[in-house]
């Protein structure tokens, strides 16, 4: 069962600095065993990609649309991957180190 | 001064005290400031005594439009669409410091102040505000309805209203029974500059004065 599914930059992580930038992140839950796992996925900065969990799990559809929405890391063969929580005008990803705190996004109209 | 200007003058004081006992107000809830609205529209406070104790929860229906609470930029269209569905005339609080400035949530989600969207009259601050500051800004609200003059007429300039003098759609029995602007030849303004500077209207085929955080697309 996925429990989790997110991602971290590691852009400005102490000790961290030459490794990969990204690491897509599963929590992974056996109920019959009682198992937990975490599966850690490094991901290149220049290309961020990971194929998609949704054919396995139904609920990483959502997950892995925010973390493309947050993170900017796309996932290959999702059916669906729009942005989850942020509008379809939103420039940048803003969860990524490298994000101004204090940028401000356009103003977005009611659809006339 | 005339005894016909002296009618008037009468005539829009009564209008502006009536205005300012009957508030409808349509509450736009969006976070935790909304309990304190709420505790502030219950008995213990008791806006009723204001004459706003009748929320509608249809903007066509209101007068005041009450911003309660933390508007994110996704919220942002809903509220302006909010705003331009009520009739004139309107006026807008700003209750509570996130949309006053956009409080502590200067991040990439919140509009930094909703007067960045729509035009405010009465900035409520607080995290939450208490209910005495809400009716003191509710009774500041009421000072500047009942300060309006001409109160019979739609005072907002620039287009699309300079070209007739109410607003289209919100004829109501007192606007039709008045006399035209063009007659009597005075235009009140609503507000300041500032106040109505804000008004984008990407319909009416003109460029509004806006300033530049009005960016709608």
């Amino acid at each position: 069962m996925l429990v989790d599914l997110t991602a971290v930059d590691y852009s400005r992580f102490p000790g961290r600095e030459d490794g990969p930038r990204f690491e897509v992140v599963y929590h992974l839950y056996s109920v019959a065993h009682n198992h937990r796992v975490r599966l850690k996925v490094p991901v290149e900065q220049d290309d961020p990609v990971v194929p998609t969990a949704s054919g396995l799990w139904p609920i990483a559809n959502w997950q892995e649309r925010e973390v493309w929405d947050m993170f900017g890391i796309r996932f290959d063969g999702h059916p669906d991957l729009r942005r989850l929580l942020m509008y379809e005008e939103f420039e940048g990803h803003p969860l990524r180190k490298d994000y101004p705190i204090n940028r401000r996004q356009p103003l977005i109209g009611p659809k006339v | 001064m005339g005894v016909g200007a002296f009618f008037t003058s009468k005539l829009d004081e009564a209008i502006g005290w009536a205005r300012k006992y009957s508030i409808f107000q349509y509450p736009f809830v969006t976070a935790c400031c909304g309990m304190e609205y709420m505790a502030t529209a219950c008995s213990h406070y008791d806006v009723d005594r204001f004459g706003a104790g009748l929320p509608r929860f249809s903007p066509r229906q209101a007068d005041v439009l009450f911003v309660v609470g933390t508007i994110s930029h996704k919220m942002a269209p809903v509220l302006k669409r909010i705003y331009d569905q009520m009739c004139e005339p309107k006026w807008v609080v700003a209750f509570g410091v996130c949309t006053c400035t956009g409080g502590f949530y200067d991040n990439y989600a919140t509009v930094q102040g909703i007067d960045t969207i729509i035009p405010v009259d009465v900035y409520i601050p607080g995290c939450p505000p208490r209910p005495e500051s809400v009716i003191d800004g509710l009774m500041k609200l009421q000072d500047k309805i009942a300060a309006v003059r001409p109160a019979l007429l739609i005072r907002v300039p620039g287009p699309p209203w300079t070209a007739t003098p109410f607003s289209p759609g919100c004829a109501s029995a007192a606007a039709s029974a008045s006399s035209p602007p063009t007659t009597t030849g005075v235009i009140t303004p609503r507000c300041s500059a500032a106040r109505g500077s804000c008004r984008p209207s990407p319909s009416a085929g003109t460029t509004p004065p806006s300033p530049s955080t009005c960016s709608w697309t």
